[in-house]
């Protein structure tokens, strides 16, 4: 018999794409690094009719929404292969000593992850998935 | 390039917690309006808010490819995932090797990293 392994609890994630069910979780700032919400902003089609002008939303916004594993080209299998990925390759300087107040942390998957060595990070990452 | 290693099962106290905020706060002495009239006004600066912060673009310009140019090379700086980058990108190498390893034009940022880093 063959027990598969069960996965109680539901993450989100914390750099997701701009879809149905997305809300705002952080702001893209002149540093070029992410001002983190302390609680994600629902967002409504007039933010997105707005947010979608210019450069891609995604560029300038960081969205949360759930993480859908294996439905997700970053899903290694058993996590998220992007804050691993990160947390092995980031710049020692661009670490940071602050964490963000953040009020997703509890359902976070690179929080529950990595610890808080991904919020140490968190403000680093953006959603980037087109270049021209 | 250095990792961080730190053991995630030991690591989850915060202790360092940065806070900041922007506050709007909007009060008219004087006057008392129906509450359907607040309700109303108050829908309305909902979403003028929604829609200004929609249009917030604050990132440098330096953060955007740069690709006007007739210049087949293009400096392109961009975090991927996380990890900064910040190359000189041939736009013809680069859509050689898209034709090569047949990888969709909306992957080719994974080739910019894998490929030429």
């Amino acid at each position: 018999m063959q027990y598969i392994k069960m996965e109680s609890k539901k993450h989100v994630c914390p750099s997701a794409p701009l879809y149905e069910g997305s809300r705002l979780l952080g702001i893209v700032n002149e540093n070029n690094e992410v001002s983190i919400l302390t609680e994600p902003m629902e967002i409504d089609d007039v933010f997105i009719a707005s947010a979608s002008k210019g450069k891609l939303p995604e560029q300038k916004f960081r969205f949360t929404n759930k993480c859908v594993k294996s439905g997700c080209k970053q899903w290694t299998g058993e996590q998220c292969g992007v804050i691993k990925r990160v947390l092995e390759n980031i710049e020692q300087s661009t670490i940071k000593n602050e964490l963000p107040e953040c009020n997703i942390r509890s359902e976070c998957r690179w929080f529950d992850q990595e610890g808080i060595s991904a919020c140490k990070v968190c403000t680093s990452i953006k959603y980037i998935n087109y270049i021209s | 390039m250095n990792g961080v290693a730190e053991n995630p099962t030991k690591s989850r106290q915060l202790n360092s917690i940065k806070m900041s905020s922007t506050k709007f706060t909007l009060e008219l002495k004087g006057i008392e309006l129906p509450k359907s009239t607040q309700e109303e006004i108050s829908k309305a600066l909902n979403q003028t808010l929604m829609h200004k912060i929609g249009e917030l673009d604050l990132a440098p310009e330096s953060s955007e490819a740069h690709s006007n140019s007739n210049s087949p090379f293009y400096l392109n700086k961009f975090r991927i995932d996380g990890g900064e980058i910040a190359k000189l990108l041939n736009k013809d190498l680069l859509s050689q090797i898209e034709k090569e390893l047949k990888i969709p034009k909306e992957d080719n940022f994974y080739i910019a990293k894998n490929a030429i880093h």
